[in-house]
């Protein structure tokens, strides 16, 4: 369990993380979302106790990190797989840390056993390859067998099957009851494995939800119709109390109504249309509307208020971006 | 590797609160499993003995042409005058041991796995302490075996029966370990290797040029006291060094070092304790 009340890092004029309250429950992955320099990390080093919050507080298992009796029994995390001494070797590394929480010497090789690196262990980590590097991370996050598990965008610079593995290790740990944390900035990648979403833009939190509340409250999808009889089409549409939205390009969106119900009333009036597409926005449009709409808030104006969380209410809302193309039928929601 | 399962890695043992012990293991586990280590020590060995024997090979063989007040000066500081050079190399040990995590982001994954600070500081301090002060202690007897001869046979008393001369001798351990404690300090402080290694190096070897040049008696006794000088003083038995100005006695000299490791020390550990990793 990780507890975040109103924390708060300020860099100079910049809060990089403002007022964030989130909880990270045991048993699931908690997928921590958000573009590039929103605050994840911040975060994530705060929760570690590397950075002191400048207001509020941030418990792991209900004590601040540094009370916890054996750190690495209760808490693993991956920050950045570069972090490690490359003229030590991966073996050396973990010894170190074993030895730091007088973890005995078999759990280095467990560990070691567990992420594959065996035949490199007694190598120098300094020349290892970024998955490589991300295991050996992964290894000292598992090393005390900790209850709760932290990935900094842990799919980084991954091959296909690196990514596959982390995934199925989240799953795993998540299943035997840990904490699972991860951060992201792939709804993508988020849609995979999270079941919970936590999703941060310019260090707000801007949502904190199930998966699937996430994904049912932000797929938006409607239906384009196109018709050269529109003007007598599109008040029968409206009389079934379906939402219409005229386009420029003379096209017209249907929301709340199924493709099949709007070709019935077109049918059954006569009136002959010239398209009947349904579009599906994907998650990752939905992300990007919710951090967009967090950036445009603070271009904007500058008055502390927070920033609009409800999605209905971000400008443009329901509408596919202007320059990216919606997929008809989103598979990001598996 | 595909098949993940983490069920069979599962530790059972009770959690048992950490101590001073497992920040000390694991610094001890650190600085022996990296090259750089055993490399700066080999080096400290080879350039304070190969000094001290180089300059005892020369001293020895132009004896004749030395004058009877720079003859009278001769004591145990010549016999390890290497140790001029040694500690450069200890300060810049005792650099590395931070730096190099700060460099690496290593600092970082230490602090999640040992997240009190003061000990976690307090731990790699003591350990550097140990490793140096045995590593002077074989760097004394290294240079003193290899060196004295060459003033013994001259007829200058280095017995180590004297006591004046055994502490002047094991004066070396304490003087490296100092400066290897300030060159921890300066990494600290300033988490740069580059940086630190060059603020330790002028201040032994471009620090004292200017005190040199200090007017009057204030510039003199301000001579005396910056880290070369002081620490040089430790070593001397005779106090009749060239010139008009006697230099620190020896206690006068160590307590001098000892401030100066504690001046950059103590801000490093305040800082170390609040700042962000």
């Amino acid at each position: 369990m990780i507890q975040a009340t109103a924390l708060t890092k300020r860099y100079g004029p910049r809060l990089a993380v403002d007022h964030a309250d989130f909880t990270v429950a045991p048993g699931k992955v908690t997928g921590f979302l958000g573009p590039n320099g929103a605050g994840k990390s911040t975060t994530m080093r705060m929760i570690l106790g590397l950075d002191r919050p400048t207001s509020g507080s941030v418990t792991t298992n209900g004590v601040p990190y540094h009370r916890l009796a054996a750190p690495l029994r209760e808490v693993g995390a991956l920050l950045d797989a570069k972090a490690v001494h490359g003229g030590r070797s991966a073996y050396n590394h973990l010894l170190v840390l074993a030895k730091a929480n007088g973890l005995p010497r078999s759990r280095v090789d467990a560990v070691i056993d567990l992420v594959g690196l065996h035949s490199v262990a007694r190598k120098r980590s300094g020349g290892f390859s970024l998955g490589m590097g991300q295991r050996l991370g992964i290894a000292a996050a598992l090393l005390g067998d900790p209850g709760i598990v932290m990935f900094d965008e842990p799919v980084n610079g991954l091959d296909p099957e690196g990514i596959l593995w982390i995934r199925n290790l989240m799953k795993a740990l998540a299943g035997e009851g840990r904490t699972v944390f991860v951060s992201s900035h792939l709804m993508s990648e988020m849609a995979l494995t999270a079941d919970h979403l936590v999703v941060i833009g310019l260090g707000k939190i801007l949502a904190d939800e199930p998966m699937a509340e996430f994904i049912a409250k932000n797929s938006v999808s409607y239906v384009r119709v196109r018709s050269p009889r529109m003007p007598e089409l599109a008040p029968k549409l409206a009389s079934h109390g379906w939402r219409i939205e005229q386009q420029p390009d003379s096209s017209v969106h249907v929301y709340d109504a199924q493709p099949a119900q709007i070709g019935d009333v077109a049918g059954a009036e006569g009136l002959w249309l010239h398209e009947l597409t349904l579009i599906q926005s994907s998650l990752e449009e939905a992300f990007m509307r919710l951090t967009a709409g967090s950036v445009e808030y603070h271009a904007g104006r500058s008055d502390g208020e927070r920033a609009v969380l409800d999605g209905a209410a971000v400008p443009g809302w329901g509408e596919p971006l202007p320059n990216r193309k919606s997929k008809v039928n989103s598979q990001a929601n598996s | 590797m595909s098949a993940t399962t983490t069920r069979a890695v599962h530790l059972s043992a009770p959690i048992r609160s950490v101590t001073f012990r497992e920040a000390m293991d694991s610094e001890f586990a650190k600085i022996r499993s990296v090259r750089s280590t055993y490399w700066t020590l080999l080096i400290c060995v080879l350039v304070t003995v190969g000094i001290s024997l180089l300059i005892a090979a020369v001293t020895s063989a132009n004896w004749d042409s030395i004058g009877q007040t720079e003859r009278a000066t001769m004591d145990m500081s010549a016999v390890v005058a290497g140790v001029y050079f040694g500690v450069l190399v200890t300060g810049v040990l005792g650099v590395l041991v931070v730096s190099s995590e700060y460099s690496t982001g290593m600092m970082r994954t230490s602090l999640t796995a040992f997240p009190r600070r003061s000990m976690l500081f307090l731990a790699k301090a003591i350990v550097l302490t140990l490793v140096v002060l045995l590593l002077g202690v074989v760097i004394a007897f290294a240079s003193y075996a290899v060196a004295s001869p060459f003033y013994t046979k001259h007829g200058i008393d280095l017995s180590l029966s004297q006591t004046a001369n055994l502490r002047a001798l094991l004066a070396v351990p304490v003087y490296l370990t100092l400066v290897a404690l300030m060159g921890l300090g300066l990494g600290y402080l300033l988490r740069h290797t580059a940086a630190a290694i060059s603020s330790l190096v002028g201040l032994f070897f471009v620090v004292p040029i200017i005190t040199n040049f200090l007017p009057g008696t204030a510039g003199k006794d301000v001579n005396k006291i910056v880290p070369s000088n002081a620490g040089s003083a430790m070593m001397i038995t005779h106090a009749t060094a060239v010139g008009d100005t006697p230099p620190l006695s020896p206690v006068g000299g160590f307590v001098a070092l000892l401030v100066w490791a504690a001046v950059l020390i103590v801000p490093a550990f305040l800082l170390f304790r609040h700042r962000d990793a």
